[in-house]
């Protein structure tokens, strides 16, 4: 190949003898080339030259390519067939935009979700049972009793309230008095592993008295009421 | 609506699995990469089936097209490799039953009894030889040589495709029809 290597000869116009073989001269141009071949040996034999090539290949082309159809290409099935669901997921979070928008869409419906929940939650009254006694902050907390009422009197005997618990429950206990929670007394932490049930003096656990019992069922469920308060302040009486 | 959009904006939508736009980039492309296929192989079913296997292979790879380039000079691109591929399939072949190259192949079809030039079209035969010699060109003239007059392209674009200066393309298609009028009086002389 080296040896047959052709090179563009330099007479000033060599550089536009494709151009003019091809037909992708300027006008003013291939007026001046045309000019040129008149008296450039040279040029004119390469024009001779590349024109025939060009015309024999353009001779096959027009003789055998141009008759034949379109190629008519079809996809094949196993390659335009629909992606599987799996893939077809892989392909969406490849596209980055889309995966941005769909995990801030998840994360933004994850809160939402936290404090629907949470606000839920609050709103909840609370159930009052005596055998689940729950402890709620906001009834500890808040007085339920307007401030210009007398304050309600807590410590309240009912002989016959208590004597129905009494029979209740399996086990005979002792009265219990029950006075009113101290409200200096500082919150306990919930986790605090006491029990939510009095103890009775025998050991035995007490639920905590029935909520009818008084009119301040908030205080009665006052975790912070312990037994052995009371009894302090018993014995100081 | 595909028709109005861009190549590039086809392969984005090819991209994400839609058939409908890579067809219509077959449709853009179909003649042009058939012709380029049969100017570099000379035949018409192998022509076919490499422009077949051309655009398949465009499909399998178009999540990896990257913009750099051009629709057109990816599509050229895999088009030629698949031309080479099938010419290096046919030497490997032929190289199990003959020994001579292809010049000499060439030689001894043209003048064995059965094809006698006496007996075959003047007009068919020059076609033969010519395509025998575009073949027999180097792969980087045959290309150039090719996609000027099966895919009419301008020099412009030939640079633009194969991401050549144009002062390149212009020396390479120089080089290819010199070579081409070369083989073509060596090849007419041994005939006559």
């Amino acid at each position: 190949m080296a040896g047959e290597k052709a090179t563009i000869r330099d007479c000033g116009f060599s550089g536009q003898i494709l151009d003019f073989v091809y037909d992708e001269l300027a006008d003013s141009a291939k007026v001046a080339f045309e000019g040129h071949l008149s008296h450039c040996s040279s040029c004119t034999e390469d024009v001779a030259d590349l024109s025939a090539s060009s015309m024999a290949v353009r001779h096959w082309r027009a003789e055998e390519f141009e008759p034949l159809g379109a190629l008519g290409f079809e996809l094949p099935r196993s390659l335009a067939a629909r992606p599987s669901l799996a893939a077809s997921i892989l392909a969406f979070f490849r596209q980055p935009l889309y995966a941005a928008t769909v995990a801030t869409l998840l994360i933004g419906a994850a809160i939402g979700l936290y404090f629907l929940l949470g606000s839920r939650t609050q709103s909840q009254p609370a159930i009052a049972t005596t055998n689940s006694p729950v402890r709620v902050e906001s009834q500890v907390r808040k007085p339920t009793v307007p401030a210009d009422e007398p304050e309600p009197r807590v410590q309240r005997d009912s002989d016959e309230q208590l004597a129905a618990t009494e029979t209740k429950s399996p086990t005979p206990i002792r009265r219990i008095r029950v006075q009113r929670v101290r409200s200096a007394r500082p919150a306990r932490n919930s986790s605090d592993p006491k029990p939510d049930h009095a103890v009775a003096s025998n050991g035995n656990a007490v639920n905590v008295v029935p909520e009818d019992l008084f009119g301040e069922v908030a205080e009665t469920r006052d975790r912070s009421l312990r037994l052995t308060d009371l009894f302090a302040e018993d014995d100081e009486d | 609506m595909l028709r109005n959009l861009s190549d590039e904006q086809l392969v984005e939508l090819a991209v994400r699995d839609d058939p409908d736009a890579f067809g219509e980039i077959v449709r853009r492309w179909e003649r042009k990469i058939f012709a380029l296929c049969f100017g570099m192989l000379g035949r018409e079913d192998e022509a076919r089936d490499a422009a077949q296997e051309a655009f398949i292979n465009a499909y399998r790879s178009i999540s990896r097209f990257r913009g750099d380039a051009k629709v057109s000079s990816w599509l050229h691109r895999i088009a030629v490799n698949q031309c080479l591929t099938v010419k290096r399939r046919q030497k490997s072949r032929s190289e199990e039953y003959l020994s001579e190259d292809d010049e000499a192949e060439s030689r001894v079809f043209v003048a064995s009894p059965a094809g006698s030039p006496k007996n075959i079209a003047e007009k068919g035969e020059r076609l033969r030889l010519v395509r025998q010699a575009v073949g027999a060109l180097p792969q980087e003239l045959r290309e150039v040589i090719v996609m000027k007059e099966f895919e009419e392209m301008t020099f412009q674009e030939i640079a633009e495709t194969l991401e050549l200066p144009l002062s390149t393309v212009k020396s390479r298609l120089y080089t290819a029809l010199k070579q081409l009028k070369m083989k073509l009086e060596r090849l007419q002389v041994e005939v006559v």
